[in-house]
C-alpha cells in the first residue's frame, strides 16, 4: 500500500513538473492596464521621515520610572485574568471530565454506528449471507454417533465418576481434619509407650549382664565416696539417709552407680527410688535385679523427650513418671523367674503400674468391595434364584474408641453398588406401533454404610497390632438409578416412534422401582442391616499415625431385599486406611 | 390404534424423561436436535471430529441441567445456547492466542460480492472453518449469534478492540477465501 502511494506521488510529480503553458497575449494586456492604473511615482521616504520625527518627539516626554512599570504589570495581569477565553476553556474541560463516563456509552454507540456505516457492500452481503445460510444450517443425522454419545453418557453419569468426585473431596477434608488435630492436640499415651520402648531398648544395651553385676557386687561391696558424691550432686538420691545395709548394695561399676531395686520397697515405687530421697528407716532390702544408672536414665529421658515436645512446652512429669516406671517394672519382670521369691513376685505385681490405653482415634479408609448380589425367585419373569457379581470402590471415615484391648468402632462409609441384574431381554409391541426391546441393564445404588463394630486386639504392641472385628451395620440407600435400555426393533412408519416406545407396557413396568431416600423414597424400603466379621492389622508409623488393612466380610440379613429384584448382598471389603489419635492417654 | 399427543405435551414428557435419565428419551432428544446443533458446532470448529466433541459435550450439559429448562420457552434455543457456550469453552481451552497480520490478507476485488452471493451453505461453512479459531469464534458470535463486541470480549476473555479487529480480519479473510473458490481474479 505504501509502495502504491509512493508510485502515485511520483507519477503526479512527474506530470506536474513538466507542465508548460503557452503564452497568452490577452493576459499581458490585462496586466498592463493594472500597471497604468497604479501610482508608481509616490516617494515613500518622505512619509517615513515625518513619521520618525513625530515618534521621537512623543517619546521624549515619557517618564519611564520603575513604579510605572510595576503598575503596568499589574494592569497586564488584570487584563489577563479578565480574559473570558480562559473561563470558557476551564468550564468546558470541567464538564467534559465530569461527563467522561457517561459519554463513553454514547461514544461506543457512535463507534458501532460508524462501524456499521463503514461496512462496505461486500461486508454487508457477507454478513447477511453467512447469517442466512449458516444460522439454520443442519447436518443429516448420523446414527453411528449415538453409540459414542451413549458411552459418554454412561461415563459421565456413572457412579464411578461420582465416586471419584466424592473421594477427592472426602480425602481432602479428612487430611485437613487429621492434620489439624495432629498439630493442636496434646501428646498421648501412645507416645509414652513408644518412648518406653525406646528407653528399654537403649538402656538394656548399656546394662551389664546379670553375672557381671553379681561379680561387681562381690568385688566392690561399698561404693566409693567419689561415686556417691556424684549421685548426690544429681539430686536424685540422698545417700545420707540410706542405711549401711543399703549402702552396701550400691556398687561402683566403672563410672556408673548401680541401684538394686527389691521387692520390699513397698512404700515407694521404683521411680521414687530414683527421684525422691529414700525413706529407708525400716528394713528395706534392695537386691540386685538389673543395673541401671541415674545418669543414664536422666540422659535418656532428656534425649527422648526433647524430640517429643515443643521448645516452650514444659516436660510432663506424668510422662517422665510413666516412662521410668515402665522401664523398671519391665526390668523387674525380666528378673523374677530367676531370683524373686513368690512373695517378691506378689509385691511386684501389686506395685506394677498398669498403663491403660484410652484413646479416641479418627481414621479414613478406602475399600475395594467385591460383592455377590443374590436375587430370589422372580415371579414376574419366572426366573430361578441366582447370584450376580460386581465390584466397586468405597471409602469413608471411622471413629475408634479404645479402652485397652477393646475398641468400639463406628463411622460412615460410602459403599456404592452397581451390577447387572440377572434377567434377559423382553420384546414387546405390535405392528400398529413398533416392536421394542427392553432390558434392565444395570442397577446402581448409592449406599451409606454406618457400622457399629467391636474390635479386640490380640496383639497390642507399640508398633504392630493384630485384631479381630465383629459387628453390625446400618445401610441406607440414598439414590438409585436403573439403566433401562429400550431399542426400537421395527417401527410402523405411520406411527410416532416416541409414542410407540412410551405407550408399550412391559413386564418391567409391573415391578417396583423404588427411589432412594434422597429422591423421596421411604426409609424402611431403603435400609437394610448387615452383619460383619473380619480381621485386621495395624502398624503405627508415628506416635499418632497408623495405617491399617482389614478384610471384612459382610452378610445382609435375609428378608430385606433391595430394588426391583429384591436383591441382598454379600460383600468382601478390603479396607486400607489411616488413623490418627485425637484424644487419649 | 394411533396415539396422538400434542407437541407441547410430547416435549414436556420428553424433557421429564430426560430429567429422569431415561435413555430412550435422551436418544430421542439427541436424534431430534443432532442436525441443528451439529450445524452450530461445525461453525466453531475446523473439522467434524472437533464439532462432534463439542456436540457431545454440549449434550452432556443438556442432560445434566435439563431440570433447569423452563417449559414454556424454546427448547431449541435453550439447547443452542448451551452448544454455543460449550463451543466458547472449547475455544478458551484449546485456542492458542496469536495475532495475524492483516497485510497478509487478500485484496478483494469489487466482484467478490457476486462470489459471496453465489456461495452455498456448505462452501461458506467450509470457508468459516478455515478461519483461525480466534477469527472464526468472533465471526460466529457477532454475525450469526448476534453478540455485541462487549459480550464477545467477556465470553472469550479478550478486549472489545480485539474483538472488533478480529471481526474485520475474519471478514477480509472470509471474502478472500470465498473469492478464491470462484477464481475471481484475486491479487495478493
Amino acid at each position: 500500500m505504501e509502495y502504491g502511494n509512493k508510485k502515485f506521488d511520483d507519477k503526479i510529480r512527474e506530470a506536474l513538473g513538466s507542465t508548460d503553458v503557452p503564452f497568452n497575449a490577452s493576459h499581458w494586456q490585462d496586466f498592463e492596464q493594472k500597471l497604468d492604473a497604479a501610482d508608481l511615482t509616490t516617494d515613500d521616504s518622505v512619509d517615513e521621515a515625518t513619521f520618525d520625527a513625530n515618534v521621537a518627539s512623543n517619546l521624549v516626554n515619557i517618564d519611564a520610572s520603575a513604579a510605572d512599570w510595576d503598575s503596568f504589570v499589574e494592569k497586564l495581569d488584570d487584563a489577563e485574568s479578565q480574559d473570558p477565553f480562559d473561563a470558557i476553556i476551564a468550564a468546558g474541560l470541567t464538564s467534559a471530565a465530569a461527563n467522561a463516563a457517561a459519554d463513553w456509552g454514547s461514544f461506543e454507540e457512535m463507534l458501532d454506528a460508524a462501524e456499521a456505516a463503514d461496512l462496505t457492500t461486500d461486508d454487508n452481503i457477507l454478513d447477511q449471507k453467512a447469517q442466512q445460510k449458516l444460522e439454520d444450517y443442519e447436518v443429516p443425522y448420523a446414527p453411528e454417533n449415538w453409540s459414542l454419545m451413549r458411552e459418554r453418557i454412561r461415563e459421565e453419569f456413572s457412579l464411578r465418576r461420582k465416586l471419584i468426585r466424592y473421594r477427592v473431596a472426602e480425602i481432602s477434608v479428612m487430611i485437613l481434619a487429621i492434620f489439624t488435630l495432629f498439630n493442636y492436640l496434646p501428646k498421648n499415651e501412645l507416645g509414652n509407650l513408644m518412648i518406653i520402648e525406646q528407653v528399654k531398648e537403649r538402656i538394656k544395651q548399656k546394662v551389664s549382664p546379670q553375672k557381671t553385676q553379681e561379680a561387681a557386687l562381690q568385688s566392690a561391696p561399698i561404693a566409693s565416696a567419689k561415686k556417691i558424691n556424684k549421685a548426690e550432686t544429681n539430686g536424685d538420691i540422698s545417700l545420707d539417709v540410706l542405711s549401711q545395709e543399703i549402702k552396701t548394695n550400691y556398687v561402683a561399676t566403672g563410672d556408673a552407680i548401680s541401684i538394686y531395686a527389691g521387692p520390699k520397697v513397698k512404700t515407694f515405687s521404683p521411680l521414687s527410688v530414683l527421684e525422691t530421697p529414700l525413706d529407708v528407716s525400716d528394713n528395706v532390702k534392695l537386691k540386685a535385679s538389673v543395673a541401671i544408672t541415674v545418669e543414664e536414665i536422666e540422659e535418656e529421658k532428656k534425649g527422648l523427650f526433647a524430640w517429643m515436645r515443643k521448645d516452650d512446652e514444659p516436660e510432663s512429669e506424668i510422662n517422665k513418671d510413666k516412662t521410668i516406671k515402665s522401664f523398671l517394672l519391665e526390668a523387674l519382670e525380666s528378673k523374677k523367674t530367676e531370683e524373686l521369691s513368690s512373695n517378691e513376685e506378689e509385691v511386684l505385681q501389686a506395685s506394677k503400674v498398669k498403663l491403660e490405653h484410652k484413646n479416641v482415634r479418627l481414621g479414613m479408609f478406602t475399600s475395594a468391595d467385591l460383592y455377590g448380589v443374590y436375587a430370589p425367585y422372580d415371579r414376574f419373569f419366572n426366573y430361578s434364584p441366582g447370584t450376580a457379581y460386581g465390584a466397586n470402590m468405597g471409602g469413608g471415615i471411622l471413629l475408634d474408641f479404645q479402652k485397652n484391648r477393646l475398641h468400639i468402632v463406628t463411622g460412615g462409609a460410602y459403599m456404592p453398588k452397581y451390577y447387572q441384574p440377572s434377567h434377559g431381554d423382553e420384546v414387546v409391541g405390535s405392528f400398529e406401533t413398533a416392536y421394542v426391546r427392553e432390558d434392565l441393564e444395570e442397577i446402581k445404588l448409592d449406599i451409606v454404610h454406618i457400622p457399629l463394630d467391636f474390635r479386640y486386639d490380640f496383639v497390642q504392641g507399640t508398633k504392630w497390632r493384630f485384631y479381630g472385628v465383629a459387628g453390625a451395620a446400618f445401610n441406607i440407600v440414598l439414590e438409585t438409578a436403573y439403566d433401562i435400555e429400550k431399542e426400537i426393533l421395527v417401527v410402523n412408519k405411520d406411527a410416532d416412534a416416541t409414542v410407540a416406545i412410551t405407550s408399550e407396557s412391559t413386564i418391567l413396568d409391573r415391578k417396583r422401582f423404588q427411589e432412594g431416600l434422597t429422591e423421596g423414597g421411604g426409609l424402611p424400603e431403603n435400609t437394610f442391616l448387615t452383619a460383619q466379621l473380619g480381621l485386621g492389622v495395624e502398624r503405627f508409623v508415628t506416635q499418632r499415625w497408623s495405617i491399617f488393612f482389614e478384610p471384612i466380610y459382610q452378610q445382609q440379613f435375609s428378608g430385606m431385599g433391595i430394588g426391583p429384584n429384591e436383591n441382598s448382598f454379600r460383600t468382601v471389603s478390603l479396607r486400607l486406611g489411616a488413623k490418627a489419635t485425637m484424644f487419649g492417654k | 390404534m394411533d396415539i396422538v399427543l400434542p407437541i407441547e405435551n410430547e416435549e414436556s414428557k420428553l424433557v421429564q424423561a430426560c430429567a429422569n435419565k431415561e435413555r430412550w428419551a435422551q436418544k430421542v432428544l439427541y436424534e431430534t436436535y443432532y442436525g441443528k446443533m451439529m450445524g452450530v458446532t461445525l461453525r466453531y470448529s475446523n473439522n467434524s471430529e472437533d464439532a462432534l466433541d463439542i456436540l457431545h459435550e454440549g449434550f452432556i450439559k443438556v442432560f445434566k441441567h435439563i431440570g433447569r429448562y423452563q417449559p414454556n420457552t424454546s427448547l431449541n434455543a435453550w439447547i443452542r445456547r448451551i452448544m454455543v457456550n460449550t463451543a466458547i469453552d472449547y475455544y478458551r481451552k484449546n485456542v492458542r492466542r496469536r495475532t495475524e497480520d492483516i497485510d497478509t490478507a487478500f485484496d478483494i476485488s469489487s466482484k467478490d460480492a457476486d462470489a459471496i452471493s453465489q456461495a452455498t451453505e456448505q462452501e461458506i461453512l467450509e470457508a468459516v472453518q478455515e478461519l483461525s479459531p480466534a477469527y472464526r469464534t468472533v465471526f460466529n458470535l457477532y454475525v450469526i449469534e448476534g453478540f455485541s463486541h462487549k459480550e464477545i470480549g467477556q465470553a472469550l476473555g479478550i478486549t472489545e478492540s480485539t474483538s472488533r479487529s478480529n471481526l474485520v480480519k475474519a471478514r477480509t479473510k472470509l471474502k478472500g477465501k470465498l473469492s478464491a473458490r470462484f477464481d475471481y481474479g484475486i491479487r495478493k
